[in-house]
Order: structure tokens, then sequence, then C-alpha cells
């Protein structure tokens, strides 16, 4: 046996045990020697590597590339806290230089900030080097002052963060700017100051990245005076002249009691940890379809956030049947790297997985949804509803023809395993299923945009497989005429009865050619005018929290993959040729309305980014989720049953000084039609090709069933899952023990649902808990 | 960018660091030290180090091997009858 066979290694860890290598090793006592030498160092590394301790991962910590994760103490930032913030005037910090932390000293030594009788733990907070290049060396703080939607003021604070430090605003407030990423610290005795994580004034970062959760109704958000009160440094916060009117104030940040001594959080009082938004043209949805309900508001989220049935009875939501989020997740805790929070799509990872109910359509319709309600398995007083979608299923060799551009990043930053190399086992696999009457052509991009496949038919495999073989990575991004070249190839080949597509495979450096992302989106949704969709796939580790992809492929009706197995690159390949690629329903949407007799309170786990206003389910010019061919979609409520105390401690926000405190009259038995259901879920779609929706509806009993069917009880699992991965404050009491039973026994032999089980596991030791 | 993994950062003050062998490790090509990383600190099989690396078994075994060549000769560069 040769020293050189990789054999020996897997022998010393414990992998390898032949016979063969065993008498190999009696045998050669060199080989032996070869084998303990390895061993030695083997297990030096073992101890090298080993974990650090949940607290402390100095040893551990990323160098190198910039990352942008968000200061760890987002994660103890509750909905609850955010009830004092929204009433208050938000100041943001935003760190857009790298430098050392020293100018943040003044921060670092903070221990607690209180607002109302929620107390935070602090964690000192380092000046982060996300965007160095693009801001120069210095070390810079954006502060971001929100007052309320609609007005956003920035300035620079060049030194430190002393409470008193002098803060300069700049004269016009950059329009549309969103801050997202909270971190409180304290100013002065009293009060607080919130510093973040991001902010971004591209104005598709901020549709995607952040979901509205500050809430005004219109009338007072016109009322509100677009002027920001004049602010002289950072303790703006306690300037009495920027506080909201009172008449906001009784709308933000208020509990009402649901006369059964749990607290109902106001829907209003939605701010979610982390997340902060206020582009001036966010909130003027508020017109509302239904005479004299004025005073409900939509179901806005996030999932933190237990909405009450009378305040909110309905709750609106595109669906979603990206599946990028679960890709980050698995790659993050594939490493031992804890996932983003404001990374974690909880709705991506439950429909990553695939689900045998409802049985496809075959009543003539495209899709075909059934509602089933358990309990929850974290809490087992709460109620679990599953809203699942199936779209018909087509044969893959039904399909219809397809006309495919295969736009590839071929740039230095892809020549990686996990990239370029993953990217040509994906397109092999996609040439395998092409057929004679499809068109596919291939468009690299690197330096500068080259052609390697022109207009090749379906089946002159040889010839497409040269091309992919032939790709190498290297250069700069800066095909500019990348995309443009794309689009023009898909353009020539446009023929009736074939489905034209543009296939992005990137990392996530997007530099394809229009200088902006707005004018990016802008072609790609002239593009779709023109019949030609667009998907991306997204490889390697930058994909992580690459909201631009989304945005894009929402743009362009398609989807948004992130691919880091072949497995999983086999999964979408055919999912895109016969489902995505033949949408069978435009903009589904969901909307559920709650029965206030039945439902003390609900929330909506996972969709943070896709909730509608009410009004939006009618609305057929509002663009939602497309669905293909074989695509299921399962939605969960967490549903609090009347009589059960809802989440959310009282006394949360103190009482309020001005106003009266008593509880609104509860509606009268008139007000409130007698019925047994506990909710009617609602789904409409437009089937391909038509303008008109189509709807369905269907209404719930609670049957009280303790134990799910097989799906229920794995999309449990896995949106629990998701729960804990995103810090959710009320599954704070379930173990990665219980997580664990609940995947197991809901997993079953399939495959695919088994390596929930391996997730759950590494999950576990990545956090740290039990 | 190029992130497959970033270096790991070492605390030379942080005695209970073995420095000379973090430093030892982002030495190697890339794909060999995410290899590690993940038999190592992620507790991976090869299996399922060929899945996250989007490789084969095989070619985990050989990056592996590779790596713990190179690390055993760099910290250990006496090494006796060692045929090569």
């Amino acid at each position: 046996m040769n020293h050189d066979d990789p054999r020996l290694t897997q022998r010393v860890l414990g992998e390898e045990k032949s016979a063969e290598m065993t008498e190999a090793l009696n045998a050669d006592p060199a080989l032996q020697q070869e084998a303990e030498a390895l061993q030695a160092t083997a297990d030096r590394m073992a101890r090298a590597l080993a974990r650090p301790a949940a607290d402390g991962s100095q040893a551990f910590a990323a160098a190198g590339p910039p990352r942008r994760e968000p200061p760890t103490v987002l994660a103890r930032l509750g909905g609850s806290l955010g009830v004092g913030i929204a009433a208050a005037v938000a100041v943001m910090v935003v760190w857009i230089g790298p430098g050392s932390n020293e100018s943040m000293g003044p921060m670092a030594s903070a221990a607690a900030c209180c607002i109302a009788d929620q107390c935070v733990e602090l964690s000192p907070v380092e000046c982060d080097d996300a965007g160095g290049q693009q801001y120069g060396q210095a070390c810079q703080v954006q502060v971001c002052v929100v007052r309320a939607p609609g007005m956003v003021r920035s300035a620079d604070v060049p030194t430190g963060l002393a409470p008193d430090a002098p803060v300069a605003f700049s004269e016009q407030p950059p329009s549309g700017v969103c801050c997202f990423g909270l971190v409180v610290v304290p100013v002065g005795e009293n009060d607080c100051l919130l510093l973040g994580g991001q902010w971004s004034s591209e104005a598709a970062d901020c549709a995607h990245n952040v979901a509205p959760v500050v809430e005004i109704a219109e009338e007072e958000a016109a009322s509100e005076s677009p002027e920001i009160a004049p602010a002289g440094g950072l303790n703006v916060a306690v300037d009495a002249s920027m506080a909201p009117p009172p008449a906001v104030r009784s709308k933000v940040g208020r509990s009402r009691s649901d006369g059964r001594g749990g607290a109902v959080p106001s829907p209003d009082s939605a701010v979610g940890a982390g997340q902060w938004y206020a582009p001036p043209d966010a909130f003027s949805d508020g017109a509302r379809d239904r005479a004299g309900s004025s005073n409900l508001a939509p179901d806005t989220g996030p999932t933190s956030v237990f909405l009450a049935p009378l305040e909110s009875p309905l709750s609106t939501f595109g669906l979603d049947v990206d599946t990028m989020g679960m890709g980050i997740v698995r790659r993050q805790l594939g490493w031992g790297q804890r996932p983003p929070v404001d990374a974690i799509r909880i709705e991506e990872m439950v429909n990553f997985y695939d689900y045998t109910t409802p049985a496809p359509p075959t009543s003539g319709d495209a899709l075909a949804m059934a509602v089933e309600v358990a309990a929850a398995p974290w809490n087992l007083d709460h109620r679990l509803v599953r809203i699942g979608i199936s779209a018909e299923e087509i044969d893959a060799s039904e399909r219809p023809a397809v006309n495919l551009v295969l736009l590839v990043d071929t740039s230095g930053s892809m020549n990686s395993g996990d990239k370029l190399q993953l990217v040509q086992a994906t397109l092999r696999m996609l040439a395998d299923q092409l057929r004679e009457d499809d068109r596919v052509s291939i468009v690299t991009y690197a330096g500068s945009a080259s052609v390697p496949l022109s207009e090749a038919k379906g089946n002159e495999t040889t010839k497409i497989l040269a091309a992919i073989n032939a790709m190498r990575a290297r250069g700069s991004t800066a095909g500019a005429a990348g995309i443009q070249t794309a689009y023009d190839l898909a353009r020539r080949n446009v023929r009736d009865g074939a489905v034209s597509r543009v296939l992005l495979f990137t990392d996530g450096d997007f530099n394809v050619g229009p200088s902006s992302q707005d004018e990016l989106v802008q072609l790609v949704e002239q593009e779709r005018g023109n019949g030609i969709g667009l998907s991306v796939f997204g490889y390697g580790a930058s994909i992580v929290r690459d909201d631009r992809m989304e945005t894009l492929s929402n743009h362009g009706d398609g989807v948004a993959y992130a691919i880091d197995t072949l497995r999983e690159a086999r999964r979408v390949v055919v999912q895109e040729l016969t489902g995505t690629l033949f949408t069978v329903a435009k903009d589904a949407k969901i909307q559920v309305e709650f029965n206030p007799a039945k439902v003390a309170a609900y929330r909506l786990i996972g969709y943070d980014n896709r909730r509608l206003a009410d009004q939006d389910f009618n609305d057929d010019t509002k663009d939602a989720g497309d669905l293909g061919a074989g695509h299921t979609v399962t939605a969960l409520y967490e549903v609090v049953p009347v009589g059960v105390s809802v989440p959310g401690a009282p006394g949360a926000v103190d009482d309020l000084k001005y106003q009266r405190n008593e509880e609104p009259a509860e509606p009268s038995a008139a007000e409130l039609i007698d019925s047994p259901e506990l909710l009617t879920a609602k789904l409409r779609w437009k089937p391909v090709g038509q303008d008109e929706s189509v709807r369905r509806e269907q209404s719930v009993v609670d049957p009280g069933t303790v134990a799910g069917s097989e799906d229920h009880r794995f999309a449990a699992a896995v949106a629990a899952l998701g729960l804990k991965l995103s810090n959710d404050p009320h599954t704070k009491d379930m173990t990665f023990m219980q997580l664990r039973s609940m995947a197991v026994q809901a997993a079953g032999d399939d495959a695919q649902r088994q390596g929930l089980l391996e997730l759950v596991d590494f999950a576990k030791a990545v956090l740290g808990e039990d | 960018p190029d992130d497959i993994l970033p270096a790991l950062a070492v605390d030379a003050a942080d005695p209970a660091v073995d420095t000379e062998a973090i430093e030892a490790l982002n030495q190697l090509p890339p794909r060999q030290r995410e290899a590690m990383v993940l038999r190592f600190r992620g507790g991976l099989s090869y299996d399922a180090i060929a899945e996250v690396m989007g490789t084969s078994h095989s070619n985990v075994g050989v990056l592996l091997h590779k790596a713990l060549r190179t690390l055993r000769e760099e910290l250990d560069p006496a090494p006796e009858g060692r045929a090569v």
C-alpha cells in the first residue's frame, strides 16, 4: 500500500475498517509509523479546532471578507421592547467603514438599557468592517433619525458615540432610506438610543429586507408634520418636540387586555427585533376596502407577534416558493456557524421539503388547498393550523418546450469548488433534461461577455457539454454586456408554445451590467413583459443574506435558489424545468379570517416579507407568488384558542398618563356572528393566461386533534427549528431534545426528511443549547 | 468575493489556542482547509463533507489526506523512515 493512499487517512479518522488495510499496516512498519504520525497530527488538529465554548469564540472569529452580521444583542430584543421604541423617536446608527473599536468606547461600557419595564442587557458593539472598501478606511457612523414613517434623516457621527457628541445632520434626508438591525444603548439616564446593523437607500433592498413594522393609520400619518425638529445631539431621543403626537401614541405601543388576564400586543406595536423601516410611501396603502373597518389593522407581522382577531381579523400574504433561505441555513450550520437571524426565512425552510397533502387538484383547478388543525407541538395549549397548497402536476415529458439562456458568472470569485464546479455539475444535469424542441444558449461573463454556445437544440448534448466543460473562472466581474447578451439571445428564440427564460448562475457578485440595482430590476421587468423570465441560482457563501437575488427573480417571475450540493442542484433543475418554467398559477395569495369567538390571538409563522394589506387580496394588480406545476406550499398559523392566555406579559408598556386606559368595549353579541368555525382560509390566483382571478375558500372547525398528520407534524418540526434559529420569544422553552423527537417522529423513512435530523443536531451544537 | 471559508483569526495572546496549528491550517489550499474544518470542527462524516462541499466521497478522502500530510510535515518536520 502506498503512503499517498487517502485510505490511510480514512483509517486514521475511523472511517475505514477494511481487512486489506489492517493487513497492509501489520505487514509494513513504515506504513504503521506513517499512520501513527497522521494520527498525532489529526489529534492535534482536532484539539486546535475544537468548538469554542458557547460564549467565547475569539479563536474562531472569522477574519477576512466583510461580514454583515448584526451585533448579537439583537437576539435579545423581543417584540415587547419594540412597543416602547415605536412610541419614541428612533435614532439608528450604522457602521459603514472599518476601523478600531476604540471609537466606540463609550458604548462598550453600557450595561443595560430599559424602556418602560423592559431592560435589555447590552453587549459591546464593534465598529464593523462592512462595506469598507466602498466607503474608505475611516470608521464612520451613520445615524438615521427615524421619527415616524415618512421621516428619515441621516447624519454622520465622526468620532465615537459619547452621549453628548454633536451630530451634524445632512440638509436633505435621503429619500427611501431604510434602517434595520437595532441595538439599544442608553443615552443619559432615561433614554435610549437605537443603534443598528444596516442602512440602505436601495429601494429594492428596503422592500425585500424589511417589512414595514411601524404602522400608522392613514389619517394620522397624513397629519404628521413633514419636518423633523432640529436636533443638536444624539440625545434627540429626549427632545419632546420629536415625540410622535398623542394620536399616534395611542395607536402605537399600547397593549390591550384581552379580558382574560393576558395582554394582546397591539398590531401597531409590532416592531420586530432587528427591523425598522420608514420609507415615505410604505404606509400609503392605509385605505381599507371595507366600510366601517378603518380601525382594523392588517397583519404586518413579524412572526414574533401575536395578533388579536378583534383588532386584526384578516391575515393576508403572497405565497412563496423560494427555497434559498434553506440553502443558507444548511450551509451555515454545516460550517458550524450560526445562520444570521435575518437570513432565516421560516416559510422557505418549510417549503424546501415536499408534502403529499393535499393531493394535486383533479377538479380542473390549478391549485388545491387543504387546512389541517392540530396541537402546536411546542405548546400543546396552542393550535397549529397548516394550510397546504398543491399545484397541478405535469409530466416532465409533457412539459412545454423551453428556450433557455444560461447566463454564467465566470469571474475570478467563482473559482472555488462550491461555485463554478457545482455550477457546471448543475448545468450538466440540466442538459440531461433537454429535448430536441428545446433551445439553449450559454453566455458567460467575467471581464467581458462571451457566448460559448449559441442557439443549440436541446438534443445536441455533446455540443452543450463541451461548452459547459470549457468554462474557467478568471478575471473581473465587469461583463457589462452579459445580461443584455443573454436577453438578446433569448428574444431571438421566443416562439409560441415555448417558455423563454434566462437562468443566472452566480455567487451574488452581481455586477452584471446596468450600473444600479434599480436599472437591473427595470431591465428584468421589461424583459418579463417581452415574455422572458429570470431565475437566479446562487452559489457559495456570499449569497447569505443577499436579498438582491430574490428581488431580481421576483421581478422576473422566477425563483431564487441557493445551491449548496449536487443533490439540491438536481432537485431544483427538475423543479425549474417542470415547475417554475411552467407556471400554472400567477399571483397566488392567501387571506385568512379568524373567528374572534374561537381565536384569542394568532400569528403567521414566516412570510415576514410577503405580507400584504387586507385589501390587496382582492386587488389583481398586486404582484404575489407564482406557482409552477407540482409545487407545494405550506403556511402555518399558531393559534391561541379563547380561554388560553396570550403570550406577551401584561405591563409590557406603562399605562398612558394622558389618556384613559380603559379597555375597549367588547363587541356585543349582535356584532359577532355566532359560528363554530375557527377560521376561513381564502386562496386566490390567476390561472395562466387569464387576467381574472379564481378564488376558493374553506372554512374550518377545530376538530380538537392533538397529533396531526405526518405532513403536519413534519412542517411543524421544520418551523420549530426555524423559530429556534430566529430567536423566537415564544418557543424559548422548547429544547433541542423536544425538537429532535418531533423531527424523528415525523420524518419517517423519507431520505429528504431524514436530513432535518442532521440539521437539528448541527443547530444544537452551534447554538450550544440543550 | 473569495469567501469559501474565512481564514481563522488567531488570538496569539490566548495560551489555550494552538496558534501554530491554526496558522498551518490557514496555509492550506481553500478546499483542503474547508474539508479540515468541516471534519474537525463540524464533526462531519466523509459523506456529509462530500455533500456540503458538492464533491465526491473519494475527493474528500484526497483533500483530507493531502491536508493532513501537509500539516504533519509543517508541524512535525522530523519524520522517520517516511517513504515518499
